[in-house]
């Protein structure tokens, strides 16, 4: 034997011998195959037309010779538990089929196999999407994610397609189990019907843009006050009034950085909005400003920062929803006493 | 008949015979085995035989570096495997004779 380097199949054919004897210890495969690319080597040598053997046949043959226990009847506990479970399997599957409905049921299940490979891909999508910051999205949200879900299926797929050695196995029957408790957990925070209308009552609801530090919301019949108009005694409108509460408290109807609509589309389209705004506060001689003074005035936003007001743009005073309102009777009597009084003077 | 079966049951014997005469490496023993006429014998079949025989004493194994190609794996036999080449080869004559009698029966 004078070649220095082995060729390719030989080496390849004694690699996959040494795969179907796996199962066994380590020495005792070095044992078995020590020299046998040597040997191969040489009876390839003497005869050219030689053709390699089935290395699984070769190895079986090996084993048995070397009388060591075939990998069916291993002594190992854990694989003797796995042979056992497997047996059952085969035992329980050959009954259920004895009966041509079950049959039929069980042919079908097993052509549902690709719809699994496909859930598969999916649960392992949402175990790496976790990687990219993704949690509790059913579907991706960008092209690589949905890039990263296509890789993932195409893997489930070809995992579910070829024919895998029994240590592979094992691990895909544990991959699955993972996958099938992924998958349930993941559908199980979807949120059903009834959450999205609670959430979305809660939200309606909760005093999020017109709450903060400097006061609490004022509602009339269950609708946000956002502005408040004064009239005085005789009816006529009253601007930059500032209002306490009994405890001296500010009253505010709308927090710092409080937004709103400037221009609604219509009295019917009321919850739309044309033009946002912001609430604009008075400033005190103090320098403070204050968001307790009325009417509040606004200031044209945009829907993207909405308590931001536009670069330049003026605060508008909001339409009254009285231009005048009944008088008050003291008033009302007051007046006319006024009145001659100032024509006696006269 | 398949000598193939035949040789099943007598490889033992035949596989310490050959390193009786002289120690040798696996293919050296095939190629020796064949030699011999035994032209059915499976390489994987002898070096799982020398393997086993060495488990059971029979043989010992040294190791022969090699500068052309990989290192050769050399068995020899024990006094344990010369005690047993002993025995099988007399239960093997023992056994051919009968064969041959009843055979010769036959022809007769």
């Amino acid at each position: 034997m004078n070649a220095p380097t082995l060729p390719a199949e030989i080496t390849a054919f004694a690699a996959a011998v040494r795969a179907a004897l796996a199962d066994l210890p380590p020495e005792e495969v070095e044992e078995l195959t020590e020299g046998l690319e040597a040997d191969l080597a040489e009876a390839y040598a003497e005869d050219l037309a030689r053709e390699l053997p089935d290395p699984d046949g070769y190895a079986a043959e090996l084993r048995r010779a070397a009388g060591l226990p075939s990998p069916e009847r291993r002594s190992d506990p854990l694989r003797r538990t796995a042979e056992d479970l497997r047996s059952r399997l085969r035992d329980l599957n050959l009954s259920l089929r004895s009966s041509p409905a079950m049959d039929a049921v069980l042919d079908f299940l097993v052509s549902l196999r690709p719809a699994w490979w496909l859930v598969r891909g999916w649960a392992a999508y949402q175990v790496v999407g976790v990687l990219f910051g993704v949690t509790g999205d059913l579907m991706p949200g960008s092209l690589v994610l949905w890039v990263l879900l296509g890789v993932m299926v195409a893997g489930s797929v070809v995992v579910g397609l070829r024919g895998w050695p029994a240590w592979m196995r094992g691990l895909i029957v544990a991959g699955n189990a993972f996958a099938v408790i992924v998958t349930l957990s993941v559908l199980s925070q979807v949120p059903t019907r009834a959450d999205l209308d609670a959430a979305w009552f809660e939200s309606s609801t909760a005093e999020m843009p017109y709450v903060g530090d400097a006061g609490g919301l004022m509602t009339t019949d269950g609708r946000q006050v956002t502005n408040i108009f004064a009239y005085d005694a005789t009816g006529a409108p009253v601007s930059g009034v500032q209002l306490f509460d009994q405890d001296g408290r500010p009253l505010t109807t709308s927090a710092p950085g409080g937004d709103g609509c400037l221009v609604e589309f219509g009295p019917d389209d009321a919850d739309a909005c044309k033009v946002p705004g912001a609430w604009v506060p008075a400033v005190l001689e103090t320098g403070a400003t204050a968001w307790n003074v009325y009417p509040m005035r606004m200031v044209e936003s945009t829907l993207d920062d909405p308590t931001q007001p536009v670069a330049g743009a003026e605060p508008q005073d909001r339409p009254a929803p009285y231009l005048k309102v009944p008088a008050l009777m003291s008033a009302v009597e007051d007046a006319p006493k006024a009145g001659k009084k100032s024509e006696k003077n006269r | 008949m398949d000598a193939t079966q035949l040789l099943k049951g007598v490889l033992d014997v035949a596989v310490l015979a050959v390193v009786h005469d002289e120690d040798g490496y696996g293919y050296d023993v095939v190629r020796r085995l064949r030699a011999a006429g035994l032209n059915e014998v499976g390489d994987a079949s002898v070096y799982g035989t020398l393997r086993r025989l060495y488990s059971a004493g029979a043989l010992t194994s040294y190791v022969v570096p090699s500068e052309e190609g990989p290192h050769r794996k050399y068995y020899g036999i024990t006094p344990q495997g010369r005690t047993m080449l002993a025995e099988q080869r007399k239960t093997w004559a023992d056994f051919a004779r009968t064969m041959d009698r009843l055979l010769e029966g036959v022809a007769s």
